[in-house]
């Protein structure tokens, strides 16, 4: 995923500098013409800088799934950190050099008796300084609507099925605190390092529709 | 601008607190859905500015206590398929609460 | 009484967990956000509520065409750039476009 994510950076720095004039007009769609004009017009007033705008795009393609799966990765493989990381996660991450950009973190444990999951049923509150853009499906009126009032059967549609003996329990973000899950380690993890482990935890098993799966 | 002081803060965690059951027009951000309901205070998040004012291009002041509510799952839907055990957590404004 | 994005618990189909790579306009149009943020000339609470108060048609439309829209909203209501302008600039980009090629 990691490794998409860069190829995708660089395609868009491509796309970004190629200039308007060299590109297919039958490929501009409107809505990439209007993000266009308000590029242009913000700069050309001077409200913004080019400058200003490429950090924001660097910022955004520097954040990704794999920072989170490093988050969940390094709690599996120390007890201290894991235990700093469910008391405050904003300061645990700021120590892995993770910024929540004056957001509050806050990681939420799965165990054998509950099962965590998130939504935002307001708007699509995602932890971006961690996870990188939330994908689709989260920002989608099925998910949206649907998580918090049958929540189990939308974890069927992702494949996943939580026993009637663990509680499910949603969190919906609303208002300044960010959510990840930590998912359980799974079994016969026993030997795995921090790197190996990380590679199996994937961006669903954050938001908490899916579970890590160490067979494959 | 100079931060104001925030409000008295009214709840503990542990405190059984009631989702007003109001419809205001504007932005708000506490859902339709949970406005009304009752359930426990799980932990207090801080002091915030104000979404309800940001939103309108105010300062946000005095901040506002925030805390994180859960709520059993069949307390809040009718008809809720699944296990009793099942809940819903969710951060409301002080504003929005009363004791229950 | 429950507004458009105030979604919890309304009726709605199976979740399509596929989801495509953002396009670069989409991205632009974060950027843009971000920048604007960061300079404090909107909050994050106006963008929801441009984006609560966009007319259904215009919020049942793809997330980022969504966003699109909200910021020429709040763009027109800072008076940082108005719908007139923006129109204006995408047929000017347009056309430089078609004689571009």
């Amino acid at each position: 995923m990691a490794e998409e994510e860069r190829g995708h950076v660089e395609a868009h720095h491509h796309d970004h500098e190629v200039a308007p004039e060299n590109r297919d007009v039958e490929e501009t769609g409107h809505y990439e013409l209007m993000a266009t004009a308000i590029r242009e017009l913000l700069v050309e007033k001077g409200v913004v800088t080019p400058e200003q705008i490429r950090e924001q795009l660097e910022f955004m393609d520097s954040r990704g799934p794999a920072l989170g799966a490093e988050i969940v990765a390094r709690a599996w493989t120390d007890e201290a950190f894991k235990e700093r990381l469910l008391e405050d996660g904003t300061a645990a991450v700021d120590e892995l050099g993770i910024p929540m950009a004056g957001l509050e973190l806050v990681v939420v444990e799965n165990t054998p008796d509950t099962h965590n999951m998130i939504v935002c049923t307001l708007c699509s509150c995602y932890p971006r300084t961690i996870l990188g853009l939330p994908p689709d499906w989260y920002k989608s009126k099925s998910y949206r609507s649907r998580a918090v009032i049958e929540p189990r059967a939308v974890l069927e549609e992702f494949g996943t099925s939580i026993p009637e003996n663990t509680t499910v329990r949603v969190h919906d973000s609303n208002a300044d605190m960010r959510y990840l899950v930590l998912p359980m380690r799974p079994e016969g993890t026993g030997g795995w390092d921090a790197e190996r482990l990380a590679g199996i935890v994937t961006r669903d098993c954050m938001v908490g529709v899916a579970l890590p799966d160490a067979s494959g | 601008m100079t931060a104001a002081t925030p409000e008295e803060r009214r709840f503990e965690v542990g405190d059984e607190v009631r989702v007003a059951l109001s419809h205001p027009p504007g932005h708000r951000r506490t859902p339709f859905y949970i406005r009304g309901k009752t359930g426990v205070v799980e932990r207090y998040c801080g002091a915030f500015r104000n979404p309800e004012e940001l939103a309108y291009g105010f300062d946000g002041e005095p901040r506002r206590h925030l805390y994180r509510v859960r709520f059993r799952q069949h307390d809040i839907w009718d008809g809720y398929d699944g296990p009793e055990r099942d809940t819903l957590d969710l951060e409301i404004y002080q504003h929005w609460l009363e004791k229950a | 009484m429950q507004r458009q994005h105030d979604m919890g618990g309304m009726p709605s189909g199976p979740v399509d967990p596929d989801s495509p790579p953002t396009a670069p306009w989409a991205k632009l149009i974060t950027a843009t956000v971000g920048a604007l943020r960061e300079k404090k000339l909107m909050t994050v609470d106006e963008m929801r509520r441009a984006l609560e108060d966009l007319p259904s048609e215009q919020y049942d439309r793809d997330y980022f065409e969504r966003w699109a829209e909200a910021l020429t909203d709040l763009l027109e209501e800072k008076g940082l750039a108005t719908h007139d302008e923006i129109a204006g600039r995408m047929d000017e980009i347009r056309r430089r476009l078609e004689g571009g090629t």
